[in-house]
């Protein structure tokens, strides 16, 4: 009897080291993958932010806080891009948000036509914003300025972020708009037919209603769109290149890629990666910090 | 008494089904007008593509060729290098990269939902903590990286970070989903006899299938469209993707522009013809709110 059981034991200790191999071998992978080219990376480019290394000149020495002293007190053209990104967000958001919402409200219904006037308005998202950019800056110059008689926004200053932020919207509104009809959904009808009982008109139960039941959407949406817009960088590379004027449109992406990439000065660069990172952080906590307390009520 | 109030009351314009039905035209009505605005841009690149050098002086952007001219794509097909070279690599890398994901991600999401151990969890929250590191802080030692080994400026060196770089969002979908499978069909099949890895692979991977699609369809669009992370690893020309490839020939002077469009209509064309398969599990992953980037 002793002895079954501690045959027993045995047998059920290899299934549970089976197990934790097989759970092991299933996890290494995605694992070691991630540690190497994520997680090590992001590490090792800590130390790289207090050298002044230039690959191409060959000099990596220890220079402290220097280039974040730098950043902090020189950096003009950086905190001129971080400007810039937050512009370019703000309006970004904006933008994207009142025409997802707008569709929603036209199409949240499921029939064939709205069905089809989803699908054609989420499709712009599936192209790469290099194409996105390219097809746009071609409207901007041969439809919208000839009939409105005007330069193109992306060559005009003071215009040219708006003209960037609508071809981004053009690519993520779809995106909004499905989270939107999403959210409709989720608001029962019982709702909207008790107000109607009570005698409330149609504009008092969108404000009352449909607007409260709405904000989870809203808020993933804006934490969305503010995660991608904070990091634009294909677009305006591919359309201003930071003009009109100089650097009216570089955002905190594009002055990192040039200080490493197009500068060689990669310590320097890097700080200023770090540096954007932790905006990064800051802002979307604070963001979704803020939305949670509106949930509540 | 009260049935003549109603009698002389003035009679509304339109009652009450009649005012529903006006309500409705003219929202159908606005919905088509803004999705035909919405797609004109898309119109009038295909538009152009389809002109002949000589239209393209004469007709405005929104009127229609006079014929259905194939000779620029035929001139991109068969003349433009670079198209062909971005192509190919494109192809590569994407089947590549999304091929690596679709077996790496719904194994390790399925550890980490049933595994109960330290460890795992801990890997959970390094997954989703890296999630929140934008690439632009891994580029340089990433470049450094690959530059040690020998696979800066290669296809596989791309591949790997490209890859690496989408496992996070992955796996946070997939293990979103993981977590609704039940528990009890394994159980079954392990008292059956099956090993942990058949009853993954032939139990809760088929269950998976719905989730798998969606997120196969959104990492082949992120690395079909990628841009960033190609730009900072490959260099030379014949290791330059689509996206490259596009953004090189139109800051070239002096394109044309009809060939210009023949070219991103070709490339936009297999993620639009993947869009339209696979339009009803994106948006359904989208609507449930599983899929973030």
């Amino acid at each position: 009897m002793a002895n079954s059981s501690r045959d027993l034991r045995r047998a059920s200790g290899s299934l549970y080291r089976t197990r934790t191999m097989t759970y092991a071998c299933f996890l290494a992978p995605a694992l070691i993958l991630y540690l190497l080219v994520v997680i090590i990376p992001f590490f090792q480019g800590i130390p790289y932010s207090f050298t002044n290394w230039q690959p191409v000149k060959g000099v990596k020495d220890f220079v402290g806080f220097k280039n974040y002293i730098n950043l902090f007190t020189k950096g003009k053209v950086f905190w001129k891009s971080v400007r810039n990104t937050f512009e370019f967000t703000v309006i970004y958001i904006l933008i994207s948000n009142a025409i997802g919402l707008g569709m929603a409200l036209l199409v949240q219904r499921s029939s064939r036509l709205n069905n089809l006037c989803r699908t054609l308005i989420f499709m712009p998202y599936v192209l790469s914003l290099i194409t996105a950019a390219f097809v746009w800056r071609n409207i901007y110059s041969s439809v919208y300025s000839p009939i409105f008689g005007v330069p193109s926004p992306l060559g005009t200053k003071g215009q040219a972020m708006y003209g960037i932020a609508i071809i981004s919207s053009w690519r993520t509104a779809g995106y909004c708009m499905l989270i939107y009809i999403a959210g409709l959904q989720g608001v029962p009808n019982e709702y909207y037919e008790a107000a109607s009982v009570e005698g409330a008109n149609g504009f008092q139960k969108f404000t009352k209603i449909t607007m409260p039941m709405l904000i989870p959407a809203f808020s993933s949406n804006v934490s969305l769109l503010l995660a991608w817009g904070l990091k634009v960088f294909e677009v305006v590379r591919a359309t201003t290149k930071g003009g009109p004027t100089l650097n009216e449109t570089t955002t905190m992406s594009m002055f990192v890629f040039d200080n490493i990439f197009a500068n060689w000065k990669a310590g320097y660069g890097q700080a200023a990666a770090i540096l954007m990172t932790l905006i990064l952080l800051v802002v979307s906590f604070i963001v979704s910090g803020f939305f949670r307390k509106q949930e509540v009520y | 008494m009260a049935q003549s109030a109603v009698d002389t009351r003035k009679k509304p314009l339109l009652n009450y089904t009649q005012k529903k039905k006006l309500i409705n035209y003219v929202r159908i009505a606005l919905v088509v007008i803004i999705t035909l605005l919405y797609v004109s841009p898309l119109y009038i690149s295909f538009n152009y593509s389809f002109k002949t050098p000589q239209e393209l002086g004469t007709s405005s952007a929104m009127a229609l060729p006079k014929s259905l001219y194939l000779g620029n794509y035929v001139d991109v097909l068969t003349k433009n290098r670079d198209f062909v070279t971005g192509f190919t690599n494109s192809l590569i890398t994407t089947v590549c990269i999304v091929g690596i994901l679709m077996v790496i991600t719904p194994m390790a999401s399925y550890v980490l939902v049933r595994s109960t151990s330290k460890w795992s969890t801990f890997a959970y929250y390094i997954f989703m903590t890296g999630i929140l590191i934008p690439f632009q802080c891994i580029m340089y030692p990433a470049y450094v990286n690959l530059k040690a080994v020998g696979l800066i400026d290669t296809l596989p060196g791309y591949i790997l970070v490209r890859t690496g770089f989408l496992i996070g969002t992955s796996i946070m979908i997939l293990t979103a989903f993981v977590k609704t499978v039940p528990v009890e069909l394994e159980e079954a099949a392990n008292i059956d006899g099956a090993s942990i890895f058949q009853a993954f692979w032939m139990i809760v991977f088929p269950l998976m299938k719905p989730i798998n699609v969606t997120v196969l369809v959104i990492n082949t669009l992120n690395a079909w469209n990628d841009y960033t992370v190609a730009v900072s690893l490959l260099q030379s020309s014949s290791k330059r993707t689509l996206p490259l490839a596009q953004l090189l020939y139109t800051s070239e002077s002096g394109i044309e522009i009809n060939l210009a469009f023949a070219f991103f209509g070709l490339c936009m064309l297999p993620v639009l013809i993947l869009y339209l398969f696979t339009q009803r599990y994106i948006v359904s992953g989208i609507m449930s709110g599983s899929v973030k980037g």
